[in-house]
Parts: C-alpha cells; sequence; structure tokens
C-alpha cells in the first residue's frame, strides 16, 4: 500500500501498521523526484509493508519520527519502532533498508 | 544545491525551458547506463532547476529576485532539522 500524506499525522499510519517505510521528501528536492517513482514502484512489490510519502516541510512532525537532516531521507519502522533510516538516492541501499523492515 | 546557480538558471531561463529541462533529466536518470555518480549529479542539478522555479514563481508574486531567493533558502532549510 502507498500513502502520500495529506496531514500531518505520519505517527498514527506507524501506529496501525506493523511494517512501514517512509520517503520524506520536498518538492525542490532532485534527488527525491529522481527516488520517488523507484519508491512507488517498490511498493508494488511488498503488499504486506506500508509505504508513505512525507512532505517534511508541510508536515514538520511527521518529521520527528527520524532524524530527517538531508533530503531524501528513507526511515523504516517495525511495530512502531524506527529500525533504521537512510539517506540516498540509491535503489540498492533503499532495497536493503526495505528488507530490514520486512525481514527477507 | 547552490544559490548562484539557481539565480543563474532564474535569470536566463523561462518557467516552461526550466519544467522542461527537469523532464529531460528524469528522464535520464532512468537510463540503464547510469552511473551512480552520474545520478548524484543529475539529482543536484534537478534540485537547483527546482529552486529556480520556486524563485520565478515568488517574483512573479511580486517579490524582489533577492527576497525570492533567500525565501526559498528559508523554506529548504526549514525542511530539515539543523
Amino acid at each position: 500500500m502507498l500513502i502520500e500524506l495529506e496531514q500531518d499525522n505520519l505517527e498514527a499510519i506507524v501506529a496501525q501498521h506493523p511494517k512501514v517505510v517512509v520517503q520524506y521528501s520536498a518538492g525542490w528536492c532532485g534527488n527525491c523526484r529522481l527516488m520517488k517513482p523507484k519508491f512507488k514502484r517498490l511498493s508494488g512489490e511488498h503488499e504486506s509493508t506500508v509505504f508513505v510519502i512525507a512532505d517534511a516541510e508541510k508536515f514538520p512532525l511527521s518529521r520527528k519520527l527520524a532524524a530527517v537532516n538531508n533530503l531524501p531521507t528513507f526511515a523504516g519502522f517495525n511495530n512502531g519502532t524506527l529500525v533504521n533510516q537512510v539517506q540516498t538516492n540509491k535503489e540498492d541501499q533503499l532495497k536493503n533498508l526495505i528488507n530490514e523492515v520486512t525481514g527477507n | 544545491m547552490k544559490l548562484p546557480v539557481i539565480r543563474q538558471i532564474q535569470r536566463n531561463c523561462s518557467a516552461e525551458q526550466i519544467e522542461n529541462a527537469i523532464a529531460v533529466l528524469e528522464s535520464i536518470s532512468e537510463a540503464s547506463s547510469i552511473k551512480e555518480d552520474e545520478l548524484d549529479v543529475i539529482g543536484e542539478l534537478i534540485s537547483n532547476c527546482c529552486g529556480a522555479l520556486e524563485v520565478h514563481e515568488m517574483v512573479a508574486a511580486g517579490e524582489t529576485e533577492k527576497d525570492a531567493l533567500n525565501g526559498f533558502m528559508k523554506k529548504v532549510m526549514g525542511s530539515i532539522d539543523q
């Protein structure tokens, strides 16, 4: 499942779903634009995991769930706990994070 | 992302030209032969183009170029934890 945040409620989504991977993005961020289609594609390959795209500028409370000091930041949550995070424009590194979350 | 580069793009290119450039760069990034360091450069170029687009919008809304550039950088810094 893929969700694009429309309100600052990532914390609730993370609490509701056992496996969540988040892409923190911003409209001005080139690497975010490059990673977004890859993130969307990967979301289709992991049906038991919720993939969330969060605008880091619009949703500062949601940003607080990870350490977002660069963009794009990808954060993985398992049962409400931050498992790991990575700041990258490399699909392989994103896949590694997803595998950490899904246990593959 | 570099303010002088954003200023250069904004001064010399229309919003339509910048949007076209972003589309071309995004298309190049999908090529299978693109290397990681090339992807880094493309991402940086797109960020500068996106910045120039936002400055265009702010100037069109009545801001001075200087205020628009500063406003954009403030927006960038407001998007991350410092």
